[in-house]
């Protein structure tokens, strides 16, 4: 798989443009196996389950009214992701990661077909319908105009004047991003909100679980009634003292009704400087918490499954977690560790704590391998922050991955938040332990997800290969290009120069990208029989044939 | 009110939901300072080609972050990474010193085409 770097030399101020670098090889990892693996391994290993893990995709509505933009002109460092130079090219990335996840439908290590897809979250960037029926429709395939309010015309902070926090990409030389060097593209917006941006869809089934970024404003606040009118309203904070005075005041006295009723007039007739207008849309309503689950089960039945892991149960029982069976032999569990009080950073409910713990034993006992799905990571799962009329207990890192050691079959925790690609061993005392894999964002440089595969290396070990996957839009963007894919390369380029994201902390090490992990099988694994395997493999070969490809 | 403090008192409003007031919950995303020193020692032993049986796991000091791994053939990764970014790290192997430098050289050396 290629890799992208780069460029040595500035092409403008510390603006570099991006190229193909030389792919990396499969590093092995024996962190956990305590000894170096055997080599004649890789002539006897067959292919359990390969399947793609997607995370932080953070489809964005970049104009509609409830984004904190303008909060980059008073607290940059507090909220990075608050406006980002290629906020309206989200779409177009994903549907350029979808294509890269089709043409990876046969595993470059074994072969075997691509029969799944994991997504650990953010999946929408605020709540938004809008949002996240763009990214589903993305992942299901379709064709999607991510664009709200006006028709075929941007509004917001990136053709305003004042708002010079933000990258004006027609012309960036009184904004902060023109001084670093970005560059002049004329039409860029127009082109990003005007045309349609078509997918063929995910060519196999897709699971996914909440983000904060799906669960809270910004990912950070509980969401209220104010919020919720601005996001269909018609006026949008251009600077910081319209934001402080308009949106954010609104929701820090939202708890109040008679306050309420105030912020609703003042959005009525208020207009204070820095406070734009823009064409209001309804169909940019902020989500309540079941109803991101409700979009779900708003699905075709291919690729599926309906609902994506939940089901009208969830809903009925406001249950946002879930299990499921991807082969006879793997069952994956996805988890719910958003804080809906406050702070990105994530826990376990107790509640689910419990019901995981019971779910893995269970597993032990039948001898069935086991992942785990969430959204935040070992180094993300501290936040303790709780209502004031009390609520259950919030189980950090260490407890939750001391639990999960106890089930050997539990070999993978897949997830994201950090947007870095991070890969770290779980070893227990006794040789054995489990992979905590974290892939990097769609969003931020270097917009990689992964390729995964678990193998049965018949010699007592088994391997997990991960594999950084870009997206399939080129390295280097052809200056001039507004097509679908030129968007895409060209979102990757401001991502790599976005310098309040710190893009090159983002890629990971070479040990967080291309590696095989190894560890010891939990049980024989030759009683998953070849015949067993060969089944999962046909049935996954037919799906993809039908689909439009595959082997 | 400004701007800045009408943000902070919002971020305050909502600690009130909170029993706890845990101050940390408000930053938008943990772990990168760990992460810059994990991630460069990494870059520097793969780029040594040093055999690496246990990747270096990092834990906070109060001088900085102090990562320590092994090598296939027993020997101790040592990285101590000093004061706050962009953290000086040293890196030994075996009480051998392979680098010096800071983090953020490594990180940025790592991602151009020169690397």
């Amino acid at each position: 798989m290629q890799t992208i770097k780069m460029a040595a030399q500035p092409v403008r101020g510390v603006y570099r443009t991006l190229l193909a670098g030389a792919g990396e090889d499969f590093i092995p990892r024996f962190d956990i196996l305590g000894r170096v693996g055997d080599p004649r391994r890789a002539a006897t290993r067959r292919s359990l389950f390969y399947f793609t893990h997607l995370s932080d995709i953070h489809v964005i509505d970049a104009q509609t009214p409830a984004r904190m933009d303008a909060i980059q002109s008073v607290a940059p460092d507090l909220f990075t992701d608050a406006c980002r130079p290629q906020d309206t090219l989200t779409v177009h990335v994903l549907a350029s990661m979808v294509e890269s996840i089709t043409a990876a439908q046969v595993s470059s290590v074994t072969g075997a077909p691509l029969a799944s897809a994991l997504s650990t979250g953010d999946s929408a960037d605020n709540l938004s319908q809008l949002e996240t029926r763009w990214y589903i429709d993305i992942l299901d395939g379709g064709e999607v105009t991510p664009n709200s309010g006006a028709v075929d015309k941007y509004e917001g902070p990136q053709v305003w004047a004042e708002a010079t926090y933000a990258y004006h990409p027609d012309d960036p030389a009184g904004d902060v991003y023109g001084e670093r060097g970005f560059p002049v593209v004329p039409g860029m917006l127009e082109a990003a909100v005007s045309n349609p941006v078509s997918s063929q869809g995910l060519p196999v089934p897709w699971y996914a679980v909440y983000g904060n970024h799906d669960s809270t404003f910004m990912g950070t606040f509980r969401p209220g009634p104010n919020l919720y009118a601005w996001a269909i309203g018609g006026r949008k904070a251009a600077t910081g003292e319209a934001l402080s005075a308009n949106l954010l005041q609104g929701y820090a006295s939202d708890l109040s009704a008679a306050q309420m009723a105030v912020n609703a007039l003042r959005q009525r007739i208020g207009m204070l400087p820095g406070l734009k207008a823009v064409t209001p849309d309804p169909e940019r309503r902020m989500l309540e918490r079941t109803e991101f689950m409700q979009a779900h089960l708003e699905s075709p039945p291919v690729p599926g499954p309906v609902g994506h892991g939940w089901t009208q149960e969830n809903i009925t029982r406001g249950e946002t977690w879930w299990s499921a069976d991807l082969t006879p032999y793997l069952r994956v569990f996805g988890l719910d560790t958003c804080n809906l009080v406050s702070g990105a950073d994530g826990a376990v409910p107790e509640d689910q704590f419990r019901w995981l713990e019971v779910q893995l034993a269970q597993c032990q006992a039948e001898n069935r391998l086991a992942m785990v799905c969430s959204h935040h990571n070992s180094l993300t799962l501290e936040n303790d922050a709780k209502p004031v009329w009390g609520g259950q207990r919030l189980v950090h890192a260490e407890e939750f991955i001391a639990m999960l050691q106890k089930f050997p079959v539990m070999v993978a925790w897949l997830n994201g938040h950090t947007h870095i690609n991070t890969i770290r061993a779980h070893r227990t005392e006794d040789g054995g332990g489990f992979w905590e894999i974290t892939t990097a964002s769609c969003v931020d440089f270097p917009q990689q997800q992964q390729l995964v595969e678990l193998v049965d290396n018949r010699d007592g070990t088994m391997s997990i290969f991960v594999n950084a996957l870009d997206h399939s839009a080129p390295p280097t963007w052809t200056e001039g290009d507004l097509s679908q894919t030129g968007l895409a390369s060209l979102s990757r380029e401001l991502a790599a120069n976005a310098f309040l994201a710190n893009p090159t902390l983002l890629a990971g090490s070479p040990l967080d990208r291309n590696v095989e992990l190894l560890l010891p099988t939990p049980f024989d694994l030759q009683k998953i029989s070849d015949e067993q395997i060969e089944r999962e493999h046909m049935t996954a070969r037919a799906r993809l044939l039908a689909h439009g490809g595959g082997s | 009110m400004k701007p800045l403090a009408l943000i902070l008192t919002v971020a305050a409003g909502g600690l009130l939901l909170s029993a706890c007031s845990q101050i940390d919950s408000l930053t938008p995303v943990g772990g990168s300072a760990v992460t810059s020193v994990r991630n460069a020692t990494n870059d520097v032993l793969v780029d040594q080609q040093v055999p690496i049986l246990v990747a270096p796991v990092c834990a906070e000091v109060d001088s900085g972050f102090t990562c320590t791994g092994s090598t296939t053939d027993g020997r101790e990764i040592l990285t101590k990474a000093d004061g706050t970014s962009p953290y000086q790290l040293t890196i030994s192997i075996d009480g051998e010193v392979i680098f010096t430098g800071t983090a953020t050289e490594v990180l940025e050396a790592a991602v151009l085409e020169s690397s």
